[in-house]
């Protein structure tokens, strides 16, 4: 059974207050009987004085012939009876050997004063007794008389202590009915003032529990300065302080959940028991793990568990990489050391696939570079070797040899040429000279350019547009464009076949279609075939001197691209193919210059 | 929790149980238990000095008045229960008996030897028979009782506390608030006080040709004051000066003209005497005090004590030197209807005590006896 802090305060005063109320009462109870006690037995010693005085006036007064002893006993009742008359209380005479005399009561019983008597005569001076007779409190004396230096005898009082009796009697009354009302008020007062003075603690409890819950825009009021005031305020106090550092710690809990977020790795912050300290969202990308607790989430992923067991037997930089999900991940684990701090581990993943690739694609770039340049040189070498050794004097041969010499000197050029394009495009600071252009005026000039070409392969090109909005371009890669994929079209077209080029709009985008009806493309080449270097079987090729240098498509799609436009192939083998360019419309016009970015955007 | 209780209830239990049976109990005085007061009466242990009692008995009926100069004689008034007959009787001390000396129809209020004992003054009484008016005057007598001389003027009503001058002179005061000084030959001086002073009893200091008066302040105030005046012989002014306020009692000690008094102090009284050369009171007792006197040679203090303990009419008589130290009482508690009166040259003492039955006759009646009362302090 656990009492409330009120119930306790409640108990506490009653039982300080009937303590209190009891010592009170005991001390009043005794000062007063030993007052009245006291100041009685003063009054005795007077009584006896005055009787003492009292039998020697009288017995000198009777002027008798006999002894001052025998007129004593003689006289004993009367002096008896004038005593107690005196003394208003019941007087009792004995003679020298405590013979019992006279008693101004005329009581039978005269042996209550036996003891003090016995007393006295043993140490002739005064002796009293206090006794309780019937609840009453009675005061025995008994105290020598002398006459001249001589035992006459005893005189004794039974001195009852009325008014003391009397007083501690009104007094317990009193005191009990005080009492009474007083443990009335202790309880009703209590009962008030605890409900004051706990109200507040209350308050603080009800306000430290909406703390625990999180809430900490609550303050309590309390309005009088004194001790739970001062609490209040520190408490107060306390709270804006928690409040301001959890802001703080929520703002730099964003910041670095902004920062964790913002790095394009993954990050694992371990504590050593293997609980996740923090992590960012690369990890579920990564590992399909989402908000791990523990090391211990990462069911598949037994490779972060063992960095983790490494880092804690004591390795400092642990670097591993694996393949996983299809990614190229490389793991590094180091621990996080701090002083006055225990040892964190840390485990960053990163995504090398990309790299990986983009390393790939160099290393592929370069070696068809090399086999590219290659080629020609090879056969450039090859004819003007046998140009000098076989010393050959046949004008058709030497011609043919300097025809071929020329003109995979050419593609050599050509090659050169793109592969400084191709460079352009990969520079940063590369960029186009876009101004609105008008793409049928483009799209009727190119075609009108390659019907020459065309027509020397016997193919027709049929160019339909609908009235077309202007774009932002520019206009001589964009001419470079549609020339590529025509002089392609015209390339791969049988004799008596016919291209169609049509431009139409489609929403906010002009959708131009160059079709020929070739050989078509298989959908394997199909995806490879805006790849650098990569050409089509050559034999589909209308003839050897068609043969460009891998880089046109190439070329087409990063041109097409940097004018925020897309480039896809349709086609089926034995149907021919469609390439379909799709470029936005200009819908802010501008006026020469660069165009507004803030405006576009 | 209930090991909590349990470890206080049993001490709180025994502590309460303790408070509340020794409240009812007195524990620093046990009962049934015979307690011997050794610092109470003994004989034995009477520290400084004891009282022996020579004699104690009666003298004759009747109120002692004053005793005469030589100690042979005292004045006793004695009224014998008779509401006609005042009688003015002498007692002789050697011879221990009771002459009359004037019998009168007149109530005698008073009675003064005068300064050689040749005479009695003394205070009477009138009614007037038809307006009921009483009135008093100052006779004096001669010791032979052949002459006998009113003092005061008729018109007088003299106060009934006088005093013995000089030279067969008597100071008293009248309803004018006069003093008069006068003497048995007819010739008397009035003296009066620049404010009206009713005035309540009257003495002579014989060493500073003074007097000293109890009197009702001018201001009308209820309490008796005491005063100090000087006798100028170019005036009949009298300048009083204040000795003290409430004074109920007083005498002059003839040796040294010092004054000595009971005065009033809340519900106290106490007794203090004053001298002329030293202006500040000295108080010598506190208690509840009746009447207060000096033994006729000035060396002790006789003063009346009305007990604690019992009825408030029984006062028993104290004696203690001048200067307040060694209080002896003499007497038990006695229904005292006097001054008391010292011999002026033996430890005796006479004062009249009221009993309410006489033991002659057996009869309950108020009776009223002298006594004289033989001492000796060792």
């Amino acid at each position: 059974m656990q009492l409330s802090y009120r119930n306790r305060m409640i108990i506490y005063n009653i039982v300080l207050f009937a303590f209190a109320f009891l010592i009170v009462v005991f001390c009043v109870f005794q000062g007063t009987s030993y007052y009245y006690v006291n100041q009685s037995k003063n009054n005795l010693l007077e009584m006896a004085q005055d009787a003492n005085l009292y039998i020697r006036q009288e017995l000198k007064d009777a002027a008798s012939p006999v002894s001052p002893e025998n007129q004593f006993m003689l006289d004993a009742p009367l002096l008896s009876k004038n005593i107690a008359n005196v003394a208003d209380t019941r007087a009792l005479l004995f003679n020298a050997d405590g013979k019992f005399l006279a008693d101004s009561y005329e009581l039978s019983d005269n042996s209550s004063l036996a003891a003090e008597l016995s007393l006295s005569r043993t140490q002739e001076i005064p002796v009293f007794t206090l006794k309780s007779i019937n609840n009453e409190s009675v005061m025995y004396f008994v105290s020598p008389i002398y006459i001249d230096n001589r035992n006459l005898g005893y005189v004794g009082f039974v001195y009852p202590l009325n008014e003391m009796d009397t007083f501690l009697h009104i007094a317990g009354i009193l005191f009990s009915i005080g009492g009474f009302l007083g443990l009335l008020m202790i309880v009703l007062v209590t009962l008030s003032f605890s409900k004051h003075f706990i109200q507040p603690i209350k308050d603080l409890t009800k306000i430290s529990g909406e703390i625990n819950n999180g809430n900490y825009n609550l303050t309590i009021h309390y309005k009088h300065m004194d001790e739970i005031g001062d609490l209040t305020q520190a408490f107060n106090g306390m709270i804006t302080n928690i409040n301001n550092v959890i802001l703080q710690l929520e703002s730099e809990r964003k910041r670095l959940a902004g920062v964790l977020a913002s790095i394009d790795d993954g990050l694992l912050a371990i504590d050593k028991n293997g609980n996740i300290i923090t992590s960012n969202s690369y990890i579920k990308t990564y590992f399909n793990v989402s908000n791990p607790k523990t090391i211990y989430d990462f069911e598949y992923q037994s490779f972060i568990r063992d960095i983790f067991d490494s880092l804690k037997n004591g390795k400092d930089h642990i670097i591993e990489e694996i393949d996983c999900n299809d990614r190229n991940l490389l793991l590094i684990g180091s621990p996080i050391r701090e002083k006055g701090f225990e040892e964190n581990y840390m485990i960053i993943i990163r995504n090398m696939t990309s790299a990986r690739h983009l390393q790939e694609e160099q290393r592929k770039f370069i070696s068809s570079v090399s086999h590219e340049l290659r080629t020609p040189l090879t056969t450039i070498i090859g004819y003007t070797d046998m140009l000098t050794r076989r010393k050959v004097d046949d004008p058709e041969i030497v011609n043919r040899s300097l025809n071929t010499i020329n003109r995979e000197g050419h593609r050599l050029l050509r090659l050169v040429d793109d592969l400084l394009t191709v460079n352009k495009f990969d520079k940063a600071e590369f960029d186009f000279k876009k101004t609105n252009l008008n793409l049928v005026l483009l799209l009727s000039d190119v075609v009108e350019q390659m019907q020459i070409k065309a027509s020397q392969s016997e193919v027709d090109i049929n160019y339909r547009s609908d009235e077309l909005p202007e774009v932002l371009g520019d206009y001589d890669r964009l001419q470079q464009v549609f020339i590529n994929i025509i002089h392609n079209a015209i390339k791969y077209s049988n004799s008596g076949d016919i291209i169609d080029v049509i431009s139409t709009l489609e929403d906010d985008h002009i959708v131009v279609s160059i079709r020929d009806y070739g050989p078509g493309i298989s959908e394997i080449e199909q995806k490879r075939i805006f790849n650098a270097f990569y050409r089509v079987e050559e034999d589909r090729s209308r003839g050897p001197e068609e043969g460009g240098s891998g880089l046109g498509l190439y070329i087409v799609k990063q041109v097409i691209e940097k004018h925020e436009g897309k480039i896809e192939i349709v086609s089926q083998v034995g149907e021919g193919t469609n390439i379909i360019v799709t470029l936005p419309i200009l819908s802010v016009l501008i006026y020469g210059g660069e165009p507004d970015v803030k405006a576009l955007s | 929790m209930l090991k909590r209780l349990a470890k206080w209830f049993f001490p709180g239990f025994i502590l309460v149980f303790a408070l509340l049976a020794g409240g009812c109990q007195s524990l620093f005085i046990p009962k049934n238990v015979p307690i011997a007061l050794w610092e109470g009466l003994s004989s034995k242990n009477q520290p400084s000095q004891e009282i022996t009692i020579q004699s104690f008995h009666t003298i004759t009926p009747g109120i002692v008045q004053d005793i005469s100069n030589n100690g042979n004689s005292l004045i006793i008034l004695n009224s014998e229960n008779s509401k006609t007959n005042f009688n003015i009787n002498t007692y002789d001390t050697d011879a221990q008996s009771l002459s009359s000396f004037i019998s009168s129809d007149k109530r005698v209020l008073s009675a003064l030897y005068d300064s050689f004992d040749a005479g009695i003054y003394y205070v009477v009484e009138t009614v007037d028979a038809n307006t009921g008016k009483a009135s008093s005057q100052l006779l004096w007598t001669d010791i032979n009782r052949d002459t006998t001389r009113v003092i005061s003027l008729p018109e007088e009503n003299v106060v009934k506390c006088f005093g013995i001058g000089e030279s067969d002179q008597v100071i008293y005061s009248n309803n004018n608030n006069e003093i008069i000084i006068a003497d048995n030959q007819g010739s008397r001086q009035i003296y009066t006080t620049p404010e009206n002073y009713s005035i309540l009893s009257v003495d002579y200091m014989k060493i500073t040709h003074s007097l000293v008066f109890m009197a009702n302040p001018p201001t009308g105030a209820e309490k008796t004051n005491l005063y100090y005046g000087e006798i100028k012989a170019d005036s009949v002014k009298i300048i009083p000066k204040l000795v003290a306020e409430n004074v109920i009692d007083f005498d002059v000690n003839k040796a040294n003209n010092q004054l000595v008094f009971i005065k009033n102090t809340g519900q106290n009284q106490s007794i203090a005497t004053w001298s002329v050369n030293s202006t500040p009171q000295t108080t010598l007792a506190a208690g509840n005090f009746g009447t207060v006197t000096y033994t006729s040679n000035g060396d002790k203090v006789v003063y009346t004590q009305y007990s604690s303990n019992v009825d408030s009419q029984f006062q028993s008589i104290w004696i203690m030197d001048p200067n307040g130290k060694k209080p002896l009482q003499i007497t038990s508690p006695l229904k005292l209807n006097s001054q008391i009166i010292c011999d002026p040259s033996k430890s005796i003492l006479y004062f009249s005590v009221d009993t309410t039955k006489d033991v002659i006759t057996a009869k309950d009646r108020i009776f009223t006896q002298t006594y004289e009362f033989t001492y000796t302090i060792k």
